[in-house]
Order: C-alpha cells, then structure tokens, then sequence
C-alpha cells in the first residue's frame, strides 16, 4: 500500500494543465528508473487531470498503479491527483483529496497560480507521508462517511478516458515532457507487466 | 567482461539492467567522469547501471572465457592467479545476465572451498546481485547464500576444506531436523543483514517466494540457537531479534494488505515459536518491553496466551479495515485456528 | 480474445523442430543450462502432438550421453555442466521415451540419486546441497523408472513432504515455506509415485487448487499472482491425481492456452501477447491433453510422459483426466 504521488493541478476547461504544487515518494523504485518514474508520475497527473470534468471524481488504473482525481471545480479550476498502487483504498484517497484541495485553495492566492515555482505549499509533503498508512490518518474516517462511493467513476485502463482516437503511446511518443529515456522505461515496463 | 566484471568487483549498492535507448540518456544527463565515457556502464554513487545489450554482449563474451578457463583450472588441478581470476570475472558476469547459470555458481564455489575466493567478499557480491530484479527470484542465488553463511559461521568442519572430494552432505554437521548444524551463533547484526536483503528483494519482485523461503531459513537459524546456546545476554539478543521481526512483519502486512506470502510467513513463524515454547519472549505481553528480562519457562506458558490475543486483534483490526482482502481473513483464521490448538 | 480457437499442431511441431537450429541467438546461449530438460520437454510434446519422430532418436540420444558426468556419475544439462538432478531426470525420461536406457549404467545413476538424500528425507539437488521438494519428485520419478524405488527409504522421503504441509491442504519448497501449485504438485505425485497419496488433505488442497483459477480462465501458482499456461499442468494434475479434475473449467482453460499460441511461429508463451518457449509449450499442450483436448495422445500426469509408456512399464496410477474429445 503505497502513495507514490500527490499534486494539485491547474485545469481550465478544454486547455492545458499546469501543476502548481507536487510531491512524491518514489522510495521503492530503484536508483535508475526514479527520474523517468518521476516524470511518469507528472505526466500520468496531467493527462487524467485534463480529462476529469468539473465536480467529477474517477479512479483510473493502468498497470500497478491507480490515479485517483477529483476536479473540485469552481472558479479556482483546481484539480487533485493521486497515484497510488492498487491495493491502496479508494475512500481515504478521495478524502485525501478534498482535504488537501481545499487547504491549497485557502492558503495559497489564485493570483500566484500564473507563476507555479514562485508557490509555496510545503504542508504536500506532510500529507503524503501522513497518508501512507491510511489508517494512521484518522481525521479522514470521518469525511469517509459524507463520501457517496456511487459517485466514483471507476476505469479499469487509462485508455477509457481518453477521447476516441487517442492513444496513450501516441501521447506518451508526442509528450515534451517526456525525456527519451523515460520513453525507454515505459517500454520495457509495458513488456514487463 | 573485464570493465564489468571491475565495476562488479566493488560490490555495487544496486544492480540494474537498463533498456538500452535510456541508457544514452542518463550518460549525456549525468556527469560522467572521463573513466565513465569510455565503458558502457554506469556506475554512479555506487549504484551500477548495465545497458542491454551491452550485457549481452559481455555474457556471450565471457561464455568463451569461462569455458576455457574452467578445462584449465579444475581439470589439471592447476589453478593459476590468472585462472583464478579470470574465472571470478567471466562467471560473475555469466550470472548478472543469466542467473539460473549453475555451472557458473558452482565454479565460484569450489574457489571459495579452495580458499581463494573469500567467502565473506562472495556473500556481499550476492548480496549486490541480489538488487537486481531479474537476480533475486532465483532460487540457486538464494542457496548460494545460505550456503556461504554455513561455511562462514561454523557449519563446516576443519576436515571440509582441503579437497573437493571431501564435500558430500553426510559431512555436513545436522541438527535433528536434518537442516542446520548444531553449532550455529550467528550475531544479530548477521541476520538482519539478511532480513533486509530479503525485503529490498520483496520490494522489487513482489511475493519473491525465495526471498521470504530465506527469511524463514533465517529465523531457523536463530530459533535453533535460542535452544542450543545458553549465554544469556546472547540469549536476551536473539529473543528480542524475533519479537522485533515480528513486530516488522506486522508492519509490512498493514503496509501490503494483499501479501499473502507475508501472512503465511508471519503465521507459520508464530506456529513455531508456539511450538517450541518460546511464544512468551514476544513482548506484547509485557507492559514494558524495553526493560523486561527473558522470562523463564513457567512464565512462557501464561505470556503466551495474550501474545496470541494480541496477533488475534492485530488480524482483526485489519480485517475492520479493509474486509476485501482475501489474505486478512486467512491471517485471522490461522492466528485463531493456532489460538485454538494450544 | 485471441482468434485462435485450435492447436496449431504442425505449427509447433516445427516450432519444436527448429529450436536447436540458431546456434549463434543469444536465445540459444541463455538456456544452455536448461538444454538437457528442454529435450525432454519438446519431445513430449511432440510425442503427445503424435510426432514423436519429428526430432531425430539417434541424434538425442548422442546428445543425452555427451552430458554424462564420469565423476558424478550423472547427467548435466550440456556437455560441460555440472551434473543435477533435475537434468538426470530430464535424460531418464528422455532415454525411457527411446527405449534406451541400456546405453547408462542404471545402478550407478540410482546410487547418485540415493546419495542425494538428507538425514531429513529431503533431496538435494547436487553435491552443493541444495534442498526443495522438487529434488524429491526427481528423485522418487527417476528411481521408478529406473525401477530402483526399492532402494529408497520410504518413510523418511514420506515424512519430509508431511512436514511441508501447510494449513491450506497445500505443500511448498521446504518445511515452513508458502504453497505453490508448482510446488503442490511435485508433492502430490511423489505420494502417488509411493502410493501414499493418504497423506494428503485432499478436500481442502483440491478446493485450494481450483481457486488457482482465474476470471479470464487462465490459472495461476499461487492466491492474488498473474496466470501463467505452464500451471495448467501443475495444477490439471494435481487434480486428475485426486480425481478432482472436473472443478476447474475446462473450456475457459481450454481456450486460455489456446489464445497464448504465437501463431506465425509456433510455440506458446506464458501468456497472450509474450514471446513463447519450449517450456510452456509442453505445458501448455500437457493440459490440454488432461483437458481431453481432440486428437492428443494421453499424458501421464504423474510422470508427464506418454500415458502408453508409463503403462506398458507398468507404472500406471490411478489418475483420471477428462474423456478425450472427438469433435
Ligand atoms: C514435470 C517434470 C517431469 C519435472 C519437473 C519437476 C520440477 C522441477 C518442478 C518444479 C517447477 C517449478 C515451476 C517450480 C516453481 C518454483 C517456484 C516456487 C517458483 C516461484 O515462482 P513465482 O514467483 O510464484 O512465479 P510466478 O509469479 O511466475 O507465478
């Protein structure tokens, strides 16, 4: 049971998102695959981001690893993401979300979003280690229970959330984002699973 | 083969085989040294990245090495240092790129019984390709191991080491049970090397069955000294090196709920301790762990009871938590089944 | 779905047939160690695809001896390795299949076998020590075919694999050790081997075995792991031993296989989609043939060789696979 990534997520409709605040912990991953998984992650974020409409919550899985997201909406246009592995439950995932969505919401200016480096959110770091072990967090259990579970899309691969005529090795080929060695990783992970 | 089997010869931190495009990528990205450029290894912060096909290219390399080498060497009886060493280079690589390679394991062997490869160098070379993923669900690596460890920490007798005709098992010293020699005193610092080669094994192969078959042989080990050897502070070291173990296995099932092996491992370690009377050196029967003393036997029996109640509540916690998971049900009723029998 | 809903039996034959020709693959290189058993393998399967003659008897056989071991006095899996027990088994059946085992001194390879024993019951694998409950299988299979079983110590054999039992009916590699179906079956057959299969739990590791399967019909070695073809036989006969063949489902199974067939090539992998090895591809045809799969010959499960073989030695035991279909 594993966090491997929490971050909040600019999201205008239909545009390109920005992350504004990241942190992972990629602790299980070995010396050489860490950056490419690193970037994995952030990209990961960004594609399911992109495509969660307002107020929506969903559960994407692809491989090991399960992207939980929830675009809070509203005029902030944030969005959260968080990777985790699949043993990892679902109910603490999405309250973890609100919780921190909401704590970026009030602490940090919309006005700062323009500029994401110059942000600083340090409490992103608490929270994912915190939430390690969901039962340790305990204050979640009871948002737990306003959580409606029905209202949670689940996707058994990233590719139902993509629009028709997308593939996520084309996107992966096209991303910028990418270094060529990360590519490299997600090949040879794809053989490997 | 040489340059890698150098790299290999310092005994890495991690090993891992890279997908050959990458490997371009993390050479431009990082900094290598001027000694870097020339070789297509990495090696960075004692961490050894081997390209593809670069290891392909070694292994087939070193199969001519190693063939002709080994006709020279145990053939004649004649071991030159240069034969000796170029046996050591050819079948370390042989076995980074194919470790189900016996042939080459065994060789290393008969050097180590030979006394001119040292043992204790050799376990911390498994140890190193025992980070490589593809490495650590071998079974033959895992044995080596253990094998080196008996030879290290006292299995052996003075009459094993001169000549190969010497090693058959019937002079292995047993214990009863067939397994281990009745003269094994392993330090705690011995085993919990062993335990955390075994859960970094976990980490990178999940459910690694020989990884968790190795960490049973471990606390074998130690179980069969908490009844064979008398020193109490000895004694006092070893109980709590398995309260601890089971306290870290704990651990790890609320932090990988779906890890059966894990439940198996940590049940069956109970069962043992059961049955060999030592469940009461489990501290969660003491109100202070800390400064408590082994309890003698008549205390064991009592103590025992609520270290079962405690594992009994530690399964049913979790199964509170998340009741989906098929290995927390076989947890708790294993734990209550044992409960139950005593 | 894959669309391959048949055996493509001429397909793997060459597949088969082909294996030994790249000597320069580094393919060919990386399974030097496993030669001895991958004979052993494909002429299995050839014998139960009914193209027994497809890999040329004499030239098997030549190679089976140039693996003999003089010092051991045993079988190595190449020319140059050192000799195992798990290649020793492999050139027995291998020999049996030819009706050679006149060309080795059986006497010398039983007393290899025999030295191999631990004060415990457990075999080792070789001089090096060590000890799985798959030696033991090697062991108890390779003495009776050799028809030296008499020589063994019976109970102690017995009483090693009593002592890997574990709470779920099932058997692992050592005393302690997790359950495996692999591991599982090594187990079952060497009871059945030494007609002591009342030591099994037999309800409870038949409930254990047919939960190995899957939703997508494949099986796989042990709770919450990926299916694999290669636990088709390891877990088909385990259950035709105890004549619970009927708990799994055998169509789901049977196209599982089916769909993990390369079909330009030959051969089958481990599952759909990856590159195929001699090792699943016996397998893979091994279940089918439990599964009564159309125009196979029968297997043997306890000692995976031809059915008719292991009868006309006598050996036969009771095991009951599925009716082999017509259609
Ligand atoms: C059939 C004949 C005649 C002989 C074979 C006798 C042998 C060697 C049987 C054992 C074969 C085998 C596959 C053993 C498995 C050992 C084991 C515990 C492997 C661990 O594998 P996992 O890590 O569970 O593998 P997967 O995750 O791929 O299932």
């Amino acid at each position: 049971m594993k966090v491997y990534s929490l971050s909040v997520i600019l999201a205008p409709p239909n545009g390109t998102s920005t992350v504004l605040s990241a942190a992972s912990d990629l602790s299980s991953f070995s010396f050489y695959q860490k950056g490419s998984v690193g970037e994995f992650m952030s990209f990961f974020s960004k594609t399911v981001a992109e495509r969660t409409p307002q107020t929506q919550r969903q559960s994407v899985q692809e491989n090991n690893y399960t992207a939980h997201v929830y675009n809070r909406g509203g005029a902030e246009q944030l969005v959260g993401v968080i990777i985790t592995d699949q043993e990892y439950p679902v109910r603490p995932a999405f309250s973890l979300l609100t919780k921190v969505l909401d704590d970026f919401a009030s602490k940090v200016s919309q006005s700062s979003y323009s500029n994401p480096s110059a942000i600083s959110f340090p409490e992103i770091n608490t929270y994912i280690q915190k939430y390690q072990d969901p039962r340790q967090a305990d204050a979640i259990m009871k948002v737990q229970q306003e959580l409606d579970e029905t209202k949670i899309v689940l996707h058994k691969t990233i590719e139902s959330v993509l629009q028709r005529g997308e593939k996520l090795d084309n996107l992966v080929e096209r991303s910028n984002a990418l270094s060529m060695q990360s590519k490299a990783f997600y090949k040879t992970a794809k053989k490997q699973n | 083969v040489t340059q890698l089997a150098n790299i290999l010869d310092k005994i890495p931190s991690s090993i891992e085989i890279l997908p050959d495009e990458s490997y371009e990528f993390i050479q431009q990205a990082g900094s290598p040294d001027a000694h870097q450029a020339a070789t297509p290894f990495l090696f960075i912060e004692g961490n050894l990245g081997v390209p593809k096909k670069a290891l392909y290219r070694a292994y087939v390399e070193a199969l001519v090495i190693f063939a002709s080498a080994k006709k020279g060497t145990f053939g004649e009886g004649v071991y030159s240092a240069q034969a000796v060493h170029t046996l050591v280079a050819s079948s370390v690589v042989i076995l980074l790129a194919n470790p189900g390679h016996l042939t080459a394991l065994n060789v290393r062997k008969r050097l180590v019984q030979r006394r001119v490869l040292d043992s204790k160098r050799e376990l911390e070379l498994t140890a190193a390709l025992l980070t490589s993923r593809n490495c650590s669900n071998q079974s033959i690596l895992w044995h080596h191991r253990q094998w080196l460890l008996h030879r290290i920490y006292g299995l052996f007798d003075g009459t094993m080491q001169s000549s190969e005709a010497q090693n058959t098992l019937s002079q292995i010293r047993t214990s009863p049970d067939g397994e281990i020699s009745s003269h094994v005193l392993v330090s705690r610092e011995v085993i919990d090397k062993e335990l955390s080669i075994a859960s970094r094994a976990c980490e990178i192969y999940s459910r690694n069955y020989f990884a968790w078959t190795h960490r049973h042989f471990c606390m074998e080990l130690v179980m069969h000294s908490l009844n064979s050897i008398m020193d109490p502070t000895y004694l006092e070291e070893m109980a709590k090196l398995v309260s601890d173990e089971v306290i870290a296995i704990r651990l790890w099932i609320e932090r990988h709920i779906s890890d059966s092996s894990a439940v198996h491992y940590l049940v069956i370690l109970i069962e043992r301790l059961s049955a060999a009377g030592l469940i009461g050196i489990l501290p969660f029967a003491f109100p202070h762990p800390e400064n408590r003393l082994l309890p003698n036997v008549n205390d064991i029996a009592q103590t025992g009871a609520k270290d079962f109640f405690s594992s009994m509540s530690h399964a049913m916690s979790l199964l509170r938590s998340y009741p989906d998971h098929e290995s927390l049900w076989h947890y708790f009723r294993a734990i209550s089944h044992l409960a139950d029998a005593k | 779905m894959s669309s391959e809903s048949q055996l493509l039996i001429p397909l793997h034959v060459s597949y088969i047939k082909a294996l030994g020709d790249n000597k320069d693959d580094l393919a060919y290189h990386m399974t030097t160690h496993l030669r001895m058993n991958a004979i052993y393998w494909g002429l299995t399967a050839l014998c139960i695809m009914g193209h027994k003659e497809a890999l040329d008897r004499q030239e098997t056989i030549d190679f089976v001896m140039s693996c003999w071991d003089e010092d051991a006095g045993a079988f190595g899996a190449h020319p140059d390795h050192d000799a195992h027990i798990l290649s020793t088994l492999s050139a027995i059946q291998i020999l049996v299949t030819h009706d050679a085992l006149d060309m080795i001194d059986v006497p010398r390879v039983a007393k290899y076998i025999l030295s191999l024993q631990q004060p415990s019951g457990v075999f080792a694998g070789d001089s090096f020590g060590e000890t799985d409950t798959r030696f033991i299988y090697c062991a108890v299979n390779a003495l009776s075919l050799l028809g030296h079983l008499s020589d063994l110590d019976v109970e102690k054999t017995v009483s090693y694999i009593r002592r890997c039992k574990n709470f779920d009916g099932g058997f692992g590699a050592r005393i302690g050790a997790e359950s495996h179906a692999a591991q599982v079956f090594v187990c079952v057959a060497a009871l059945a081997i030494l007609d002591k299969l009342d030591e099994v739990d037999q309800q409870t590791l038949s409930w254990w075995l047919a939960e190995r399967q899957l939703p997508n019909g494949g099986l796989n070695g042990r709770p919450e792991k990926l299916e694999d073809v290669c636990y088709s036989f390891w877990v088909l006969s385990s259950l035709s031993i105890l004549n619970k063949i009927s708990w799994i489902d055998s169509e789901k199974l049977t196209s599982f296989i089916l769909s993990a067939q390369e079909s330009e090539n030959g051969g089958i992998a481990d599952r759909p989609g990856d590159m195929p090895d001699v090792f699943h591809t016996h397998f893979g045809v091994a279940g089918l043939s439990l599964l009564g799969y159309p125009g196979l010959a029968d297997l043997d499960p306890v000692y995976c060789m031809p059915a008719d073989l292991i009868v006309s030695k006598g050996l036969r035991k009771s095991w009951k696979a599925l009716e082999r279909r017509t259609e």
